[in-house]
C-alpha cells in the first residue's frame, strides 16, 4: 500500500514539473483550460500533501440535486478539478436530513459536507456534535411561504391553514411574528412534498425552498406570491461546507484545495448550467429531472450571486454575519446561547484561496 | 393436472380480477379530479415503458439490499434461535435484548449504522436484516419448542443425543413456524431495504432513492411506478416462499384443504 | 455392559421406589415403597384406578424420571445405562409419530440416533426387517403413507412397529391402545399379541382395560391409589397363543373377575374414591396428558 502511494507520488511529481511550468505561463485567471492532468495544478509538495490526506469523503445535502454546494463538487469531480490537485474525492449522496451529515462528518466516516446553512452548523455544535465550518455560499435564507396572489399582507393569513414539511421553519416563523401575525390563529398542518396543496386550497400558505416549490409550481403554470424572510430583516444562510476539525488540523492543503476546485467549478457551472446539470445527471441512478435541475441551479446561484456582501468573496464564512443568525436563533429559542464562534467558523480560509479577488489556479 | 384445472376454474381467479378491476376504476375516478393525489394509471405505466432500464436498475440494487439483508437476519435468527432453545440461561438473556431491538425504530439508528459501517451496501443490509430478524427469531423459537412431548420421551427412551433431538424433531418441528415467518419477512425485507435508502446516507441507486427524489420533484407518476415495482416484488416473493412452503410442508395441516 | 443377566434374576426389578411431585402440604405421593419384579420373557400388565401411579412406574423403568428412593434395574443395569444401550422400546398413550416421514421412515428414524448403541446390538428375525414386521402388524399397504393420512389404530401399531424394530429387551407401553374404539382396539390386541408370540420380547403395559390386562399378560399386577403402592398379583395361566374367542370364554371371566376383586379392596368403584384416603389425585403434577 505504501509502496503504491510513494510511487505514484513519484510519479505526479514528475509530471507536475512540466505542468508547473505550463500552469505559470497561463496565470492565476487561465481557468479556460478544461482540464490537466494528474496534479496539473499544483506544486509536487502540494500535490504530496494532498495525497497523504487519502480519499476525502464528501456527503450531498440531498442526492445529486443541483443545489449550491452539490452540483459545484458534482462538476469539480467531473471536470477533473480535484484530479488537478491531486484529491481523491468520492461523494456520496446525502437524504437531506442535514443533522446525518454534521454526525458523519464529525465522526470522520466523512471528512466533509454540505449542510443547510450557517444555522444548522450552530444547532448541531450546540448539540454537540463536533464540525468546523469552512465556506457558506448564500446569505439569505433558504426558506420561503407561498401563498395565493390575492394574499397582500401577511395579517390576512391569520385564521387560516398553513402547510410545512414537518416543522415550521425558524425563519419563516420570525418573519410572520415581523409582520405582526398572530401566530396562534394559523393552523398548522404537516403536508408531503406536493405543493399542489396550496393551489387547491387545501392550505392558504406553504413553506418551502426558494429553488424548489415556486419552480415546480410555475412551471405547471400557477400564479404564487412568495414571501421571503430577507424582506422582513431576518437572518439566514444558505450552503454551509463543514468540514471534520481533525481533518482540518492534519490536511489543511486538501481542505483548501477541495473547495478551490469547488469554487473553480461554481464559476464553471455559473456559465454551463446544462453541462453541469447533465454531470449530475450521469452520477444519478434513481432517476433526475434535468429541466428542472437546470432552473433549481440558476435559482440558486441568482440567490447566493445577490446576496454576496459587499467586498466579500464568493464562499467566505462571516463571522459578524454568523454572530447575527446565532443570536437570532437563540432568540427564537433554537439554542440556549451562541457558541464560541471562533471554535466553529474558519473565517480566513475561503479568502486565502483567492488573490486580488480572483482565485489562485493553479496554486504555486 | 387436478390443480391446473383447479386454477383454469372462474371461481379460482374471479374474485381477484374483479377485486383488480374494481380497485382500477376506483384509481381512475379518484386520479381524474385528482391529478395530485393519484397518477393515472397510464401514466404509470408510461413511466415503465419510457424507462425500463431506470426501474429494472433500482429494483435490482434494492432486490440485493433486502435478499442480503434477509439472508443475515434469518440466519443470525434461526442461529440464535436453536442456542435459545437449548439455553433457558441464554434464552433469558437474550430475550429482552431482543424485544429492545424490535421496538427500536430502525430509522432513527440508520444514521448512525452508517457512520460506523461507512456509505456502502452494509448499513443497509443491517437495517433490512434488524428489521427481519426479529420476526424469525421469534417464529423459530417457538418452532423449535412445538416438538411433541410423547415424541420426545419415545427419542430420550433411546438416549438421543440434543444433536438428533434437534435435527431429526426439532428443526422439522420448527419448519412450519419459519415458513410463516418467511411469508412475513419476505415482503418486509423490501421495506427495510427502502427505509435504509430513505434513511442512510451514501444511497445511489434503489428504488427508496428513486422514490426520495422523484417526491422531491413532485414527480407523481415516478413515485408510484416505484411503489408498483415494489409490489410486484413483494408479489413475486410471497408467491415463491408459498410455492416452497407447498414443497416442503405437504405433511403439514396447514397445507391441507 | 453386554454381560448376559442371570437368567434366574428378575428382567425388570423396580426395588422399594417412592415418588413424590410437589413439596410442603401439597405435596403428593405417586409411589410409595413400589416393588415389582419381570422376569425375562414375560408380558407383565400394571393396572389400577386413575392416579394410582401406573403411568409414574412406566416412565421410572424407562428413565424418564428417577425416583426419590429405591432404584430400578433393568437386567443388573442402571436405567441411564439401559437407555444408552438402547435395550428399551417405548410406546407412549398418543402414537406421537413424525408427521413428516412415512410410516417405514416412522419406523426406522430410531435407528438413525443413538448409532453408537444399534451398531453393537443384533438384530433378528422380525425386528430386523421393519417391512416384514409393519407388514405382520397390518400395515404393508400403507408404507409410504404419512401419518395424517392414517386412522387412529394404523398410527398406533405404527407406534408399535417402532417400538419392536428396536428389538429391546424390555418393551414398555403406556395404555397404547386407550384412545381406539373397541373394535380397532381388539384387532390391534391380537396385532400386538401375534408379533410378541413370535418375539417374546419382556413387556410392561400398561392399561386401566381389565379385558385387555388378562387377553394379553402373563401376570396382571394391580395397583392401589392415594398412595401408589401394589395391591396385589394375578397369575393368568390361560394358554398361548390367545386368540381373539378367549374373550368370551369362562376361563377368561374368571381371571378378570379375580382382577376386579383385587381393584375393588382399594378402590370404591361407586363413589370413584380411593377407600380410606383423602380426596386427592396423586400424581396428578406428573400425569400424561393425552
Amino acid at each position: 500500500m505504501n509502496t503504491t502511494r510513494t510511487a505514484l507520488a513519484v510519479g505526479a511529481a514528475a509530471t507536475l514539473l512540466l505542468a508547473g511550468c505550463s500552469g505559470s505561463e497561463q496565470g492565476p485567471a487561465g481557468g479556460s483550460t478544461p482540464t490537466g492532468s494528474r496534479g496539473s495544478a499544483v506544486s509536487a509538495e502540494r500535490c504530496a500533501q494532498n495525497e497523504a490526506a487519502g480519499t476525502v469523503t464528501y456527503v450531498t445535502g440531498f442526492q445529486y440535486q443541483a443545489s449550491a454546494s452539490i452540483l459545484d463538487p458534482v462538476a469539480a469531480q467531473a471536470l477533473g478539478y480535484f484530479d488537478d490537485v491531486c484529491l481523491d474525492v468520492e461523494i456520496q449522496p446525502g437524504t437531506g436530513q442535514t443533522a446525518q451529515n454534521a454526525q458523519l462528518v464529525a465522526s470522520g466516516t466523512a471528512q466533509l459536507s454540505s449542510i443547510a446553512g450557517n444555522g444548522d452548523v450552530l444547532v448541531n455544535v450546540s448539540n454537540g456534535v463536533d464540525v468546523q465550518a469552512v465556506a457558506v455560499f448564500g446569505h439569505v435564507p433558504v426558506a420561503t411561504l407561498m401563498t395565493e396572489p390575492d394574499v397582500t399582507d401577511l395579517r390576512q393569513l391569520e385564521g387560516t391553514t398553513l402547510g410545512h414539511k414537518g416543522a415550521l421553519p425558524v425563519t419563516i416563523e420570525a418573519m410572520l411574528r415581523a409582520a405582526g401575525v398572530d401566530l396562534s390563529t394559523i393552523t398548522q398542518v404537516k403536508v408531503g412534498y406536493d405543493p399542489n396543496v396550496l393551489v387547491r386550497g387545501q392550505v392558504q400558505s406553504l413553506t418551502g425552498y426558494k429553488s424548489n416549490e415556486p419552480l415546480t409550481l410555475a412551471a405547471a403554470g400557477e400564479q404564487i406570491t412568495t414571501w421571503n424572510p430577507e424582506d422582513y430583516g431576518v437572518p439566514g444562510s444558505m450552503a454551509t461546507t463543514i468540514v471534520n476539525p481533525r481533518f482540518l488540523a492534519e490536511h489543511p492543503t486538501a481542505v483548501e484545495d477541495f473547495l478551490r476546485a469547488q469554487l473553480r467549478a461554481y464559476d464553471h457551472c455559473e456559465q454551463h448550467a446544462e453541462e453541469c446539470v447533465a454531470d449530475a445527471a450521469e452520477l444519478a441512478r434513481a432517476g433526475y429531472d434535468t429541466e428542472h435541475n437546470v432552473q433549481v441551479w440558476q435559482t440558486e446561484t441568482k440567490l447566493v450571486d445577490s446576496s454576496l456582501p459587499p467586498g466579500q468573496v464568493l464562499g467566505q464564512v462571516d463571522d459578524t454575519a454568523a454572530r447575527t443568525e446565532g443570536e437570532f436563533l437563540v432568540q427564537m429559542g433554537q439554542i440556549p446561547a451562541v457558541p464560541d464562534l471562533t471554535q466553529v467558523l474558519v473565517p480566513d480560509l475561503v479568502p486565502s484561496l483567492y488573490a486580488e479577488g480572483q482565485l489562485v489556479w493553479p496554486v504555486p | 393436472m387436478r390443480r391446473l384445472a383447479r386454477v383454469a376454474h372462474p371461481r379460482t381467479w374471479l374474485p381477484t380480477v374483479l377485486a383488480v378491476v374494481v380497485v382500477g376504476l376506483l384509481w381512475t375516478w379518484v386520479a381524474r379530479d385528482n391529478p395530485y393525489v393519484l397518477p393515472t394509471l397510464p401514466s404509470v405505466g408510461r413511466q415503465f415503458l419510457d424507462q425500463p432500464d431506470l426501474y429494472l436498475a433500482n429494483a435490482w440494487t434494492t432486490l440485493q439490499e433486502a435478499l442480503l439483508g434477509l439472508l443475515a437476519g434469518g440466519v443470525c435468527a434461526v442461529l440464535l434461535a436453536v442456542v435459545v432453545g437449548e439455553s433457558g440461561l441464554v434464552r433469558r438473556a437474550v430475550t429482552p435484548l431482543a424485544v429492545v431491538l424490535n421496538v427500536t425504530p430502525v430509522v432513527a439508528i440508520a444514521p448512525a449504522l452508517v457512520v460506523a459501517f461507512g456509505f456502502g451496501l452494509t448499513p443497509k443490509v443491517l437495517v433490512t436484516g434488524l428489521i427481519t430478524f426479529f420476526p424469525v427469531l421469534m417464529n423459530t423459537v417457538t418452532g423449535l419448542r412445538s416438538v411433541d412431548r410423547h415424541v420426545l420421551q419415545v427419542f430420550r427412551t433411546v438416549d438421543a443425543s440434543r444433536l438428533d433431538v434437534l435435527v431429526r424433531l426439532r428443526f422439522p418441528s420448527a419448519l412450519p413456524y419459519l415458513f410463516a415467518a418467511l411469508r412475513v419477512v419476505f415482503p418486509l425485507s423490501l421495506v427495510g431495504a427502502v427505509v435504509a435508502e430513505f434513511a442512510a446516507a451514501g444511497a445511489q441507486s434503489g428504488l427508496g432513492t428513486l422514490i426520495s427524489v422523484a417526491s422531491a420533484n413532485s414527480q407523481l407518476d415516478r413515485v408510484f411506478a416505484a411503489i408498483a415495482c415494489l409490489a410486484l416484488m413483494g408479489s413475486l416473493m410471497l408467491l415463491l416462499v408459498t410455492t416452497f412452503e407447498r414443497r416442503a410442508l405437504a405433511w403439514h395441516e396447514s397445507q391441507h384443504r | 455392559m453386554s454381560s448376559p443377566p442371570p437368567s434366574e434374576g428378575p428382567f425388570v426389578a423396580v426395588n422399594d421406589a417412592c415418588t413424590t411431585y410437589g413439596t410442603g402440604p401439597d405435596a403428593v405421593r405417586a409411589l410409595a415403597h413400589v416393588d415389582l419384579q419381570v422376569p425375562r420373557g414375560r408380558f407383565v400388565s400394571v393396572i389400577g384406578p386413575s392416579g394410582c401411579g401406573k403411568s409414574t412406574l412406566l416412565r421410572l423403568i424407562a428413565g424418564l424420571e428417577a425416583p426419590d428412593a429405591g432404584d430400578v434395574r433393568i437386567c443388573g443395569r442402571t436405567t441411564a445405562e439401559a437407555r444408552a444401550a438402547k435395550v428399551l422400546g417405548f410406546v407412549p398413550q398418543v402414537p406421537a409419530l413424525l408427521p413428516w416421514l412415512d410410516v417405514l421412515g416412522n419406523v426406522r428414524v430410531l435407528e438413525k440416533v443413538n448409532r453408537a448403541a444399534g451398531r453393537q446390538r443384533t438384530q433378528r428375525g422380525l425386528a430386523s426387517d421393519p417391512v416384514a414386521l409393519l407388514t405382520r402388524l397390518g400395515l404393508g399397504d400403507v408404507l409410504t403413507r404419512r401419518p395424517g393420512q392414517l386412522s387412529g389404530g394404523m398410527q398406533q401399531r405404527t407406534a408399535l412397529a417402532r417400538a419392536f424394530a428396536l428389538a429391546p429387551d424390555v418393551l414398555l407401553m403406556d395404555e397404547p391402545f386407550s384412545a381406539l374404539d373397541e373394535f380397532t382396539r381388539e384387532s390391534a390386541q391380537l396385532q400386538l399379541l401375534d408379533v410378541w408370540q413370535e418375539l417374546r420380547t419382556t413387556v410392561v403395559f400398561v392399561t386401566h382395560s381389565i379385558a385387555e390386562a388378562v387377553l394379553l399378560s402373563d401376570t396382571v399386577v394391580v395397583m392401589a391409589a392415594a398412595p401408589g403402592r401394589v395391591a396385589g398379583v394375578v397369575d393368568v395361566g390361560l394358554d398361548r397363543p390367545r386368540h381373539h374367542g378367549l374373550l368370551d370364554s369362562a376361563a377368561m371371566h374368571e381371571h378378570e373377575h379375580r382382577v376386579r376383586a383385587l381393584l375393588e379392596t382399594a378402590w370404591d368403584p361407586v363413589s370413584g374414591t380411593p377407600t380410606g384416603t383423602p380426596l386427592r389425585t396423586p400424581g396428578a403434577a406428573g400425569r400424561e396428558v393425552a
